[in-house]
């Protein structure tokens, strides 16, 4: 989906929304650093509250499979799931470096 | 608000994606936005820029959005700013304990930005309405003060009345009322009432009690039938339950013949300038009940610099203990301040009287009247 969808879904001009996705993917990418090292030191609260983070964020501007993996992340956290973490580590870092594709070809 | 003025929303949420979004929807729309990216920072905002309108997140490091909404709630300063919370679907529990604190409504998590427009604008106008209400009454109940006030004569207007009053409203729809008249060169009228209650109804009686007085208060009739006709008309006139209690005097200063007539109203007193002061124990039945009501009656022959007071039931009603002080203090006071100025003694008198009574709790007037 292109950018300027995702900004008529909200209601908002294109260039508002760029703008809000770069300050989403900066603020993910802090994000991502903090969940990177819960799960490296097994601190599974803090792991919890990145994914918070990261999925609140991502619902508001309808980033909905980022969304999806925050969630995921989430309820791996509340089990202790270390693997499964990884995991949806993963997806989010992947999807969010796909945002900042969309925002510097736009 | 003034029209111009654009309203002000204060954003309170840590995550900046979510302050960044509801910033842009809400300043697109022409509104102004402040934000806080914590609770502690939120809360100063709100006293210090009294937003319209609050969106509040409820999960937040450190104090929490339940936190920063009760302490908003029993701050003066915030405690009437609406408060919409931000919460996610799986805190069901929030939505329940948000409302118990004080907010007006909340938004889920994710929400849209065009739901949270709808939503701010929804209570922005109950908020508004809500207000003008409020407004519109508290300028109503002014403006009956003023008109109340400004049909009371002031001793500098009519200063051939030689006479003095203290007018203390503590409501804005005052039960009391005074006048002075002139029935002709030499011969004055003057009367302190009380009506029941002090709501709006009060206000227009007390115009119309004014009317009464101009119109049967002349030199063709002799006072206790001046105060038989206002009677006749006010029974007529008053809605049930209303009445009021007077004092009329009626001073000849030819003849120097004072005429009280009572209609169950408290004790004028009589500061002659030679002899102590006297209670002038007259009562008669109330204005405006009865067809037959029976005034109490007296006529006296003063001197010169003689004095009479005549005040409301404010001063001495309420409770017993100052029903009594009241009454007992009045005569000693009326004396004590005879070498004041006619002008100056019914307020003397009335700030003795509330230094050694205590305060009043209902509306007071005292008139002194010299011969």
């Amino acid at each position: 989906m292109e950018l300027k969808e995702y900004a008529e879904n909200l209601g908002l001009d294109e260039n508002d929304f760029k703008e809000l996705t770069s300050l989403f993917i900066e603020t993910t990418k802090s994000d991502l650093e903090k969940l990177k090292s819960a799960i490296e030191t097994k601190d599974f609260t803090k792991a919890k509250e990145a994914s918070h983070s990261i999925k609140g964020a991502a619902g508001n501007l309808g980033f909905m499979d980022i969304w999806e993996a925050a969630s995921e992340s989430e309820k791996a956290s509340d089990n202790q799931d270390k693997n499964a973490l990884k995991q949806y580590y993963y997806t989010i870092l992947e999807k969010t470096e796909k945002l900042h594709g969309l925002t510097d070809n736009g | 608000m003034a029209e111009t003025e654009s309203f002000k929303i204060l954003v309170i949420d840590d995550s900046p994606v979510n302050l960044g979004i509801i910033k842009k929807v809400l300043s697109q729309e022409g509104y102004s936005v402040f934000t806080a990216q914590s609770g502690p920072e939120g809360r100063l905002a709100a006293e210090k820029n009294q937003p319209d309108l609050i969106l509040l997140d409820i999960m937040m490091p450190g104090e929490d959005g339940f936190e920063v909404l009760s302490s908003l709630k029993k701050n003066s300063a915030t405690v009437g700013i609406p408060v919409i919370f931000l919460t996610g679907v799986s805190e069901i529990d929030s939505k329940v304990k948000g409302f118990s604190l004080g907010a007006v409504d909340y938004i889920l998590k994710p929400f849209h930005p065009k739901e949270v427009l709808a939503r701010v604008r929804i209570h922005l106008k109950l908020s508004v309405a809500t207000n003008s209400l409020i407004t519109a009454q508290a300028e109503k109940l002014k403006q009956i003060k003023k008109a109340q006030t400004e049909l009371l004569i002031s001793p500098d207007d009519f200063k051939e009345a030689k006479f003095g009053v203290s007018f203390n409203s503590l409501h804005e729809a005052g039960g009391d009322f005074y006048d002075v008249l002139s029935i002709s060169e030499h011969i004055h009228g003057y009367c302190v009432a009380d009506f029941s209650g002090h709501d709006i109804s009060t206000s227009y009686l007390t115009a119309s009690m004014k009317a009464l007085l101009k119109q049967n208060c002349t030199p063709l009739y002799q006072p206790g039938e001046s105060m038989k006709m206002i009677n006749d008309i006010l029974v007529e006139i008053l809605p049930e339950g209303k009445y009021l209690t007077s004092v009329y005097a009626r001073l000849n200063r030819t003849n120097k013949k004072l005429t009280i007539i009572s209609s169950g109203h408290p004790p004028a007193v009589l500061a002659r300038h030679d002899k102590p002061a006297e209670l002038v124990n007259l009562n008669g039945d109330i204005l405006g009940m009865f067809k037959d009501a029976i005034f109490g009656e007296r006529t006296f022959s003063l001197n010169k610099k003689d004095r009479l007071f005549l005040y409301s039931d404010g001063l001495i009603e309420k409770n017993k203990s100052v029903w009594t002080n009241g009454l007992e203090q009045l005569p000693g006071l009326c004396e004590e301040f005879k070498d004041f100025p006619i002008k100056e003694a019914p307020e003397q008198i009335r700030s003795r009287l509330f230094e050694t009574a205590g305060n009043f709790e209902d509306d007071v007037v005292i008139m002194g009247i010299e011969v």
